[in-house]
Order: structure tokens, then sequence, then C-alpha cells
């Protein structure tokens, strides 16, 4: 196994330890951290390639992806410190309105 | 001498690499949000550490700089300020814990089957780009992305407010 | 190649050597100039005496840097109930290594040519062959940066220090030291950002280079003529991201106790304070090397002096090394007494004063700066 590889392996066991949190924890903020966990895989997986071209595209893009996940996070926590103050609980099951 | 540098530097790459994954591990299995946090400080660290190590140092201080010490104070001031009484910090899982670690399992096992290869594709260990070519190249070649890029964040700044100030209104 | 790594962990050590020996001299330095600035005599109480004999050496107070060190060794490590036991441990360690790192980037001399440093010794010049060594860690092209993110992850130590604690005062300071850190370190970034745009280059080793030409005929090209300006605002930005009086807030004395670390006792408190004064040593090393030139002395570069009128003077490589290391370290000792001068002059702002402060006095400031320079450029090119 070669440095590339080694490295995509990682990015995408990394997206797939996030998807996992996403899906099983109960509590809202570890929820976002664990999206934030796969944003950090995409991009490690951008930065592995864009490192094998000359070009600096790849750059450019990784930088995009940063300041995305900034800009995100700026909104996703005002929106559930909000939600928390209406339900006055960070569990997901709270939240359910929609089931059933 | 040359030979044994590159096992050093294999060996670093492999040593950054399983911390970052226990980095991540940890996330999944600690109960209480600071310390998931703290855990997803970590990560980010040794992911900056490997991104230095292939060779874009750049990139590796935007990580730091903005995933560090932007993003993570941003989130760790929030769970600093929620309550702790909360049954969500008692509660680990939710109801899908084993279809979901099943599905996750089966997702990483059927993308790593397409990943791997029986012929080695080095990676490059020429120069990788300094920052005068990326900054020339973004704000010359890129400089759409560039615009974007400020309007988005303008956008965040706005709709944050925004948020903030409804919040406000609900309760007089 | 091991010629390179015997390099480096020499400079590793020196800098290792001069950090810690900064933060301990800078504890006798911040007495001995508030004693001096308020007409006293300072602490002069701790002595050594030399064994078998009466004689006690005071030496000016030196000693209590080492009493100070020693008494935090010996000191009983109180274990508090505290709330969460992994971050209290922590933090004084997120608070301190980073403070370490920053210097890594940081060049404290020009190009050392170890062949023709040793040629009285034949062999070692001939191991070191023809290479020439910046002296500088790590030499990369996005230094200020690296600067810049270092000194973030400092935050986070600070926050989880007070957060850990089970105590309402030091969760307070904790907040407080959060935004007061998070806002200064935004403003300390836009107020270089001219200064980037006038010399082209994050480089650190390229912006001390740059500024060995001359100005206007007569002045050194230094970065505190191109810029006073941002030169003003990044030394307040980055006393207030130090935490020092007068924006001292999260540990203010007569407010929260002992702010985020009331809780830590001994060595952990001790890690708190070294690393504060260590930070008073780095703070005074970037405004060197970005604001005074750096290692070089006016009108100097690697190869001697190169005067106003076009006069040179040309100097062996060992004079201008030595005269390179020793301006280094007093330029960084002039701007951390100029710093303790600071603290020991002014009154401490409130809260709200240093938020606002930051956001509507200095952001705006430092853009209307970088706007001024953008402007300046443009016409002068």
């Amino acid at each position: 196994m070669d440095k590339l590889q080694l490295l995509l392996l990682l990015a995408l066991a990394l997206f797939a330890i996030g998807l996992l949190g996403v899906v099983i924890r109960r509590n809202l903020l570890v929820m976002l951290m664990c999206m934030e966990l796969m944003l950090n895989a995409a991009n490690l997986s951008l930065v592995t390639l864009a490192r094998q071209t000359d070009t600096s595209a790849g750059a450019v893009l990784v930088f995009l992806v940063f300041v995305v996940a900034a800009a995100e996070i700026a909104i996703a926590i005002p929106i559930v410190l909000l939600l928390v103050r209406r339900r006055h609980t960070l569990d997901a099951d709270a939240y359910a309105d929609l089931k059933g | 001498m040359e030979a044994l540098l590159q096992e050093f530097d294999t060996l670093l790459l492999y040593v950054f690499a399983g911390l970052s994954l226990a980095g991540a591990i940890a996330m999944l299995v600690l109960q209480h949000p600071m310390r998931v946090a703290m855990a997803l400080v970590a990560t980010m660290i040794w992911l900056g550490a490997i991104y230095g190590l292939v060779g874009v140092h750049f990139i590796a201080a935007f990580q730091i700089l903005i995933y560090v010490s932007a993003v993570m104070v941003f989130i760790i001031y929030v769970i600093m300020l929620l309550d702790v009484r909360d049954m969500a910090y008692t509660r680990r899982y939710a109801g899908l814990l084993i279809p979901g670690a099943i599905a996750a399992v089966v997702f990483f096992g059927v993308l790593a089957a397409t990943l791997w290869r029986t012929v080695e594709v080095p990676l490059t260990t020429t120069a990788a780009f300094g920052i005068g070519q990326f900054a020339v190249d973004f704000l010359q070649q890129y400089w759409l992305q560039f615009e974007v890029t400020s309007v988005l964040l303008v956008a965040a700044v706005v709709a944050a407010i925004a948020v903030v100030k409804a919040g406000g209104k609900d309760h007089g | 190649m091991i010629q390179d790594l015997v390099v480096h962990l020499v400079y590793i050590g020196y800098a290792l050597t001069v950090l810690l020996l900064f933060g301990t001299v800078l504890t006798w330095v911040e007495r001995k100039q508030a004693a001096v600035m308020s007409d006293r005599i300072g602490a002069n109480r701790a002595y050594i005496r030399i064994p078998f004999t009466r004689v006690k050496l005071i030496w000016w107070g030196l000693f209590h840097g080492m009493a100070d060190g020693l008494k935090m060794i010996v000191k009983e490590d109180w274990k508090p109930a505290v709330y969460d036991k992994f971050a209290y441990a922590l933090a004084p360690w997120i608070v301190f290594t980073p403070i370490l790192l920053v210097f890594a980037v940081i060049p404290f001399g020009g190009a050392l040519e170890p062949a023709k440093l040793f040629a009285g010794i034949p062999a070692v010049a001939q191991w070191f062959g023809e290479k020439t060594y910046q002296m500088q860690i790590a030499q990369l092209d996005g230094g200020l940066l690296i600067v810049f993110a270092f000194g973030g992850i400092s935050v986070i130590g600070a926050m989880l220090a007070g957060w850990s604690s089970s105590n309402k005062y030091s969760m307070l300071g904790a907040l407080r030291a959060g935004g007061q850190m998070i806002s200064y370190e935004l403003v300390m970034g836009l107020t270089v950002l001219g200064l980037i745009l006038i010399y082209g280059t994050f480089d650190l080793t390229a912006i001390v280079q740059h500024q060995s030409g001359i100005l206007l005929g007569f002045l050194p090209a230094w970065g505190v003529f191109y810029q006073p300006f941002a030169a003003t605002l990044f030394m307040a930005a980055a006393i207030a991201e130090n935490k020092r009086i007068p924006f001292d807030l999260p540990e203010a004395e007569s407010e929260l106790i002992a702010g985020f670390y009331t809780e830590y006792s001994a060595m952990k408190m001790g890690l708190f304070m070294f690393a504060e004064f260590i930070e008073i040593a780095i703070i005074g090393a970037l405004f060197t090397t970005l604001f005074l030139g750096g290692y070089n002395l006016p009108y100097m570069s690697d190869a001697g002096f190169l005067l106003p009128g076009g006069h040179e003077i040309p100097l062996p490589h060992g004079v201008v090394v030595v005269i390179q290391l020793v301006t280094f370290l007093v330029k960084v000792l002039v701007m951390s007494s100029f710093q303790i001068l600071i603290r020991w002059s002014l009154p401490r702002f409130r809260y709200d004063q240093v938020l606002m402060f930051a956001w509507k006095f200095m952001l705006p400031l430092a853009l209307a700066n970088l706007t001024v320079t953008v402007v300046a450029v443009w016409l002068l090119q």
C-alpha cells in the first residue's frame, strides 16, 4: 500500500466514521461535529489528489471547502441554539415531530 | 541516508494516519460533547500534520487557522454554555446503532474494494505549489470563485445575525 | 543530509534555550523594571549563599525567578474536585506548547555557512562542504500564516481550563478569554496585511531581507517606517492577545481572583504564567521581524554594511553571525521591556470596552490602513 492509497483509504475511513457518527449519536452537537469530520475527510482526499497535478486548481477547491465549512458552522450552531431554547434538550429524539 | 529519511517519512505518515483514525473513533465512543470536541480538535491537528508532511504547508496552516482556531473554538464556546443536566448527555446512542454500524461497514467495504489496486501509484515528490503561485492563480484565474466565496461569507454573517435576532424576538 | 540534521538540532536547542531563558529573565525584568519605574527597590531578598562562607549573593533580585520556579515545583499539587479531570490536566499544555512552536518560523539570524565559520578546523569545514543554512528552524514560504495558526490553538487551552474547573468565576474568565483572544487575533491578522502587500511575501526570512535596504535615501528600510500606524495597531492587538494589562480581564486580579486559572495550583499554574511570559518574548520577536528589521542592524545585510551614500563595509562571516544573533536578542529584550512598561502604566479596560475597542475601533482602523496602503502602492507603481 503506497502513500496515495493510504491517504485515500484514510479519507474514506474518516468519512465512514463521520457518517456513522451522524446516524448513531443522539446529541445534536455531536452530530454537527461528525459532519465536520466528514468535511475534513473530503478535504483530505482533495488535497491528496490535488498534490498529484501541477496546477493550483486543487488548492483553490480545498480553500473553497474550508470557507464553506466555516460558513456552515456559523449558521448551523445558532440554529441548534434556537432549537434548544424551544425544547430545552439537545436530544435528537425530542425533535421527532414528523415521525409517524 | 536518503532511503532512511524516506522510510522515516512513510513511518510518520502511518503514525499520523493512525492517530487521526484513533481521534475519529474516539469521537464515536466518548460520551461528553466537550470530550468529543477535544477528540475532533486532535483529529484536525493530525490531519494538518499530514498536509504538512505531504508538502502543502500553507494548506496545513489554513486547516489549523480555520478549523481549529475558529470553527472548533466556536463549537467549544457553545458546548460551554449549554446545560449539563440534559438527558442527551447520559444516553449516548440513538436507536439505529446496530443497523447504522452494519451500513457504515458495508459502505466502507464497497468503496475500499473499488479503491484497492495492485499496481503502485506513487505520491508526487516534486515541490508542491507554493503560496505565491496559489495566491496569483486564485486572484487571476479563479477570481470568480474568490468573489463567490466573499459573497457566501457575507451571506453567512447576515444569516447569523438574522437567526439571532429572530430568536431574541421570541422571548420578548 | 546528516549535516542538515545536526544543524537543525543545534537550532532547536538554541531556540528552546533562548525561549525558556527569556521566560525566566522576563519575570525578573518585570519586577525590577516596575520597581525602577515606581522609584522603589523591588524584590531583593532571594539569595544564594556560597557554601562554607558567609557571602550571600543577591545580584539585584535575579534569584527570585529561580525561587519562584522551585516553589512551584515543590508545592503541594492540590487536586480539586473538578468537573472534567482530563481537560483540567491537559489545558495548561495546550496553552504552553503552541507558543514554543511559533518560534520555529522566526529567523534569528541570517545565512550560516559552516565552512567559513569553522575555517580554522579543516576537518569540520570539509564535512559541511559548501552548504548554506538560513538560521531559522523551518523555512516555509507561508511562515506568517503558521504564526497566526499556532497562535490560535492557545485559545482552546484557555477555554478548557476555565470550563473544566467547576467554578463560576473560572467559567466567566474562560468566556472572557475566548471572546477577547479571537477578536484580537483577527485584528492582528488585518494589521499586517498592508505590510505583506508591500513586501509581497509571507516568508519571514524574505521580509527581513527586504528590510536591509535604504528608504528615501537615508532611512533603513524597516517596516516601522513603511507602516508606522500598522506597527502601533499590531503591538496593541498582540498585547491584547496575550491577555496582559491593559487587556487583563480574563485574569483580572481584583475581580475574578485569578480568572480562568483560579483552580490551578503549583506547577500547572506555573505553566500558565510561564506561557504568558514566553509569549511576551514571542510577540517581541514577531514585532522585530516584521517591523524592526529582524536580526540586522540598520543598513546591514548578510555581506556587511551598506550605508546611505554608497559606502560599503564588508565584514567577515563569523562577525556577521555573532552581530546578527546578539542584535536579535537585544531587540527582543527591548520590545519585551516596552510591553512591561505598558503593563505597569495603564489601568485595565472594562470587558465591554475591550470588545468594543477591537471591533468598533481597531478593526476599522486596520482596514483604513490597508486601504491607504493599497492606494499608495498602486500609485507608486
